[in-house]
């Protein structure tokens, strides 16, 4: 997967379950304020993340994870490795 | 899971930090890696019993205290802490579905599995069975307070 | 089940669409005994049903809420003779004996419990 494909995938995940408008997702833009994630939330987004890409996101991970571009980044590293 | 309960009776109370009445579970069979599982046999006397039924609180807390029952296990073999279980809450449920209530003198046994935890939040699903019939699905997120 | 034992119902009125219930906890409930041991917190699973048994109030049946969508407990509630609930209730009708519910519980600005349900009427 190109990192463009990624990048759609993870907005139209995201956009959907939590009932945003996809162009409010941008690189730049702090997670936990676009999606109004709360601690409890966090999870759900970690699953969707989990799900979707076959990956495992630690505490520790998403806790570094401040805005979607660092997100495309960290995806993308776990699925090369 | 184990035919045989690993634990039960007052043994489950080295498992999960609730006490009389609210004990929603009597029995815990472990389980695999992710999945645990546990029973109640419904008595009358149970607190969320009425007209001869375990009513939707009842099966939702049993679910909850098989996912801290879960955590417990956890915790006890790997030795983090050794003592007490710890205190958790519920977070949220979510799809949760009832498809009857059972009758007292029924056996519940839920199997849950642990779809991710972020911190101390644990993401879980369960399924809630009378012998083969499924009486309830849901999702549960459960805090575990660790200090 | 809970109503006039583990609650009481201090004041009910209707604010438009929503049914409002005052209602206070009692701190010597034997659930809290379990639920901890010394370090009461009213079960979510009371917190959902405080709010059913209010809205079997407003329906004047019992109610099995078998579909429950998704209940947040965002935060606590903590016994105390002092503490002032406040249960909101927003109840439809959707065909036959099915309704859908929506409770929020909150103590002062604080909101601590929201139920979004469908469940049946007894009758």
């Amino acid at each position: 997967m190109d990192k463009n494909e990624l990048i759609k995938k993870v907005n139209s995940a995201l956009a959907e379950e939590f009932e945003v408008e996809e162009s409010d997702i941008t690189p730049e833009a702090n997670i936990k304020q676009t999606l109004s994630l709360d601690s409890l939330s966090l999870v759900d987004m970690v699953a969707l993340i989990e799900e979707n890409f076959g990956i495992k996101i630690t505490g520790q991970e998403v806790a570094q994870i401040l805005t979607f571009g660092a997100l495309y980044d960290f995806i993308e590293t776990k699925t090369k490795g | 899971m184990n035919k045989e309960p690993l634990y039960q009776g007052e043994k489950i109370k080295d498992l999960i930090p609730q006490r009389e009445p609210m004990m929603m579970i009597d029995s815990y069979y472990g389980g695999n890696g992710n999945e645990g599982v546990a029973g109640l046999t419904i008595k009358d006397n149970n607190i969320f019993c009425e007209n001869g039924m375990l009513h939707e609180p009842g099966i939702v807390e049993h679910v909850a205290q098989t996912a801290a029952a879960f955590n417990g296990y956890n915790n006890r073999i790997s030795a983090q802490n050794g003592g007490e279980p710890h205190i958790g809450y519920i977070g949220d449920v979510k799809n949760c579905i009832i498809n009857r209530l059972p009758n007292v003198g029924e056996t519940i046994i839920t199997h849950i599995t642990l779809i991710t935890r972020v911190l101390n939040v644990g993401l879980m699903t369960a399924e809630t069975k009378v012998n083969d019939e499924v009486i309830a699905t849901c999702q549960i997120k459960l805090f575990e307070k660790t200090d | 089940m809970l109503l006039d034992n583990y609650f009481y119902i201090e004041k009910q009125e209707k604010d438009e669409e929503d049914f409002l219930f005052l209602v206070r906890l009692n701190t010597e409930h034997p659930i809290f005994n379990g639920h901890f041991p010394g370090n009461p917190i009213s079960p979510g699973v009371c917190n959902i049903q405080m709010i059913k048994e209010c809205a079997e109030r407003i329906m004047g049946c019992q109610l099995t809420l078998d579909n429950i969508k998704q209940c947040k407990f965002s935060n606590l509630i903590i016994p105390s003779s002092e503490l002032r609930i406040t249960i909101s209730i927003r109840l439809q009708q959707i065909e036959g004996d099915r309704i859908k519910l929506h409770g929020i519980i909150s103590t002062g600005d604080i909101k601590n419990t929201e139920l979004k349900a469908e469940g049946k009427m007894i009758l």
